[in-house]
């Protein structure tokens, strides 16, 4: 490795304003974005107290009330049916009910704490049909004290605990931490369009002096690495630190598949820059397209899209490299064990040695008669 | 008409590639939304459905049968089986709940240890409660047909169960408020923000920077050309080009959604009209600063931003108190608003149009206001330039 290549690439990816944008300021402020959109997204899942009203006007079946209020399902509060009415329409409560004619649940919309709540009465108005019923065919069993001993609140569900991080947000902050990695790509293409001769001027200087060409271009692959790495690791400082969003404890997990991942991102980049024949604008451009749609895959824009992709094609999944990056992340963040991170770290290893092969293949001996 | 010739030579060969990736991005990311959307009924309650998943190991006439209802009552989504699968379909919210019947449920359910259903949620969620009570509420029944008359056989007390589950609490609307479903309509137009903004300053922005370029403009000045006239050419040429691409928008907005023409729409589609005013004179006033390497950044972070910001992506009811409040100073964040007033646009009256018209005034001033601002910078630049 050429330490003078080394440290001039690091000062001109340093240097250059486009780059430091691309690669450290933009996914900043998308994550600044992210946060202020999401921040109270995930909030509403808890579970709260169904606030709704019981009707002071009528009379309500027996043991409604006590029923209602040991489920620990709502808050209840009595009004006048007016009253209850107004609260409605202002949205203070969910909805009230009325026994004027069988009981009633008055709301405002369809919902999820309707639905509970309609369910609940669901329940009493059930309970009530089933006792008569059974009364009704064998009577005698008034008699045996059959009804003290019923219990309709027996709970037959066990809960297997999941894990506390359960939160889908983080989601979006890992693939765009992939997306960062992966944006090295278009420095990677850099790389490859300066140490071809036939394509730029300043390739045809590199390729004059003496050093060797797989050297100088180890060195500039290199410098890139490091400076997207450090990014990445400002970025992620700052999600973790300054937007206090959750990593979990295992950095130095995620410290090492990000930098895998700037590593195959850097070489996917120099890949295509050598496969492909167009200018190095358009080449760039293509590139960074091309990473945007691989995160938009791994879920930077729609969350869900990452299980899609991985349900139902599971090869895609298993290719990308932004997918690879957020799953490594993910399952670090939710699995309590390694194997899913290590497969993932894997694959990321093994596709950028494939993209590396290709291209020292396609650079290797190349010899200029003239340009 | 030589300005507004070159201006329509300039748009085919240079942008039509960006035009149609915004369309086909755009239009991918709708009918997924719109699919995964779901519609609600007119005036009939409609029990939240939740998303489980059975996973029924035991296969028996019990079990079938609280399958059944389950699958019945809420959304089935079918999983595979493996624990990664679960835990990851629980993650991505794929599913909400999910039961685990286990094998012989149905032979030791009279025994004391019945509670061996097995769920898998995530935690403390408004829709576990929901999804236990009606596993509940299924089998508390059928255990007391059992405990009452031991000798029934699985297959009636099934069928009894079902019987007295089906008698149902009356449920009605407080009066007058018939809500139209035009959910589809609000996501798409309040996504359509970014949209036009990303697509006008890439775009527009990207014309006026050539027009703006300093030897391209010598030259023009120079020819004999009044400038009144030049400008108002490019003025034209600006507002035909914003006009052609929010009449394509507006003919998708049916294509994906449906032809649905009533007051709503009709509202959605004038304000997306104004929407496109002042997404263009953002695209105006970005052009006069921005230069030809930064005009991508800014663009990016303006359209993301603004739409981040004014709840395009997010349901404003969810963006914090501080973003609402900062939120004034969007105009996106008064476009959205204007949305998601007609989506809920309940009776038609002078008092519910009001905010409608209000908060399309006030998006355009903010356009009135950044043109302003840009003829400013436009002359102090030509100030400078002579």
């Amino acid at each position: 490795m050429s330490f003078h290549i080394f440290k001039y690439s690091l000062k001109s990816l340093v240097k250059d304003k486009k780059s430091l944008f691309w690669m450290l300021f933009f996914p900043i402020i998308l994550a600044t974005f992210f946060n202020l959109a999401f921040k109270n997204l995930m909030s509403d899942e808890g579970f709260e107290k169904v606030k709704i009203s019981i009707t002071t006007d009528y009379e309500m079946p027996d043991g409604l009330e006590q029923v209602m209020s040991e489920s620990n399902l709502f808050t209840i509060s009595y009004l006048t049916e007016e009253e209850a009415k107004k609260r409605l329409s202002e949205q203070e409560i969910t909805g009230y009910i009325k026994n004027s004619d069988g009981l009633e649940l008055v709301i405002l919309e369809s919902g999820l704490n309707q639905s509970i709540a309609k369910v609940f009465l669901d329940n009493y108005v059930q309970v009530s049909a089933t006792i008569y019923r059974v009364i009704d065919e064998n009577p005698q069993l008034i008699q045996t004290g059959f009804l003290d001993t019923i219990d309709f609140n027996e709970s037959f569900t066990k809960d297997i605990p999941v894990s506390q991080s359960m939160n889908l947000i983080v989601v979006y902050y890992y693939a765009l931490l992939a997306m960062t990695c992966l944006f090295s790509a278009i420095a990677g293409c850099y790389i490859s369009s300066i140490i071809q001769a036939n394509q730029t001027d300043l390739a045809a200087r590199i390729n004059i002096a003496p050093t060797h060409k797989l050297k100088a271009f180890l060195s500039m692959v290199s410098a890139t690495i490091l400076f997207q790495f450090i990014s990445v690791i400002i970025l992620m400082t700052y999600i973790s630190q300054i937007l206090n969003v959750d990593f979990g404890n295992r950095t130095i997990h995620i410290g090492i598949l990000c930098l895998v991942g700037c590593f195959t991102g850097t070489l996917f980049g120099a890949m295509f820059d050598c496969l492909t024949k167009f200018k190095s604008e358009v080449n760039e451009m293509l590139v960074s397209n091309f990473i945007m749609i691989m995160s938009f895959l791994s879920g930077l824009m729609v969350v869900q899209m990452k299980y899609i992709i991985q349900e139902k094609v599971p090869f895609i999944a298993y290719i990308n490299p932004a997918n690879l990056i957020t799953d490594g992340l993910y399952a670090l963040y939710y699995y309590e064990t390694f194997e899913r991170y290590y497969l993932n770290l894997t694959l990321l290893v093994v596709l950028g040695i494939v993209f590396c092969i290709i291209t020292t293949l396609v650079l290797r001996r190349q010899k200029y008669a003239s340009i | 008409m030589q300005v507004f010739k070159v201006f329509y030579k300039i748009v085919p060969r240079k942008f039509l590639g960006v035009f149609i990736i915004y369309i086909l991005i755009f239009v991918g990311l709708m009918s997924l939304f719109t699919k995964s959307g779901m519609t609600q009924g007119e005036d009939a309650f409609e029990l939240s459905a939740v998303k489980i998943s059975v996973i029924n190991k035991d296969n028996s006439t019990l079990a079938n049968g609280l399958e059944a209802y389950i699958n019945d009552i809420s959304k089935p989504v079918k999983i595979k089986t493996d624990e990664e699968s679960i835990r990851d379909a629980l993650f991505f919210r794929e599913t909400e709940f999910i039961v685990i019947i286990p094998e012989g449920f149905q032979n030791n359910f009279t025994t004391l240890d019945a509670k061996n259903i097995q769920t898998m949620s995530v935690p403390d969620s408004m829709s576990r409660e929901y999804a236990k009570t009606i596993i509940d509420r299924y089998l508390n029944t059928a255990k007391v047909y059992i405990s009452a008359n031991p000798d029934l056989s699985i297959e009636s007390i099934n069928e009894k169960v079902l019987n007295d589950i089906s008698s149902e609490a009356n449920v009605s609307f407080l009066d007058g408020n018939v809500t139209n479903d035009m959910s589809n309509f609000n996501t798409y137009f309040n996504f359509l923000s970014y949209i036009l903004i990303a697509i006008l300053i890439s775009m527009v922005g990207r014309i006026m920077l050539i027009f703006n370029d300093k030897e391209i403009k010598m030259r023009n000045y120079s020819a004999p050309i009044s400038s009144k006239s030049y400008n108002y050419q490019l003025i034209f040429s600006n507002l035909l080009i914003a006009f052609i691409i929010w009449f394509i928008f507006i003919i998708i907005t049916f294509v994906i959604n449906g032809p649905i023409f009533n007051q709503s729409s009709f509202l959605f589609i004038i304000n997306s009209f104004i929407l496109t005013l002042l997404s263009l004179s953002i695209a105006f006033l970005v052009s006069t600063f921005a230069t030809k390497k930064s005009i991508d950044p800014i663009g990016n972070c303006l359209s993301l931003g603004l739409a981040f910001l004014g709840g395009s992506f997010v349901p404003q009811a969810l963006l914090s108190e501080q973003l609402k409040t900062i939120g004034i100073f969007n105009p996106i964040f008064w476009y959205v608003k204007v949305n998601d007033t007609i989506g809920n646009l309940a009776v038609n009256t002078q008092a519910t149009l009001e905010p409608i018209i209000y908060g399309i005034l006030v998006q355009l001033a903010f356009a009135f206001a950044f043109i302003a601002i840009s003829l400013v910078i436009i002359k102090q630049k030509r100030q400078s330039f002579e």
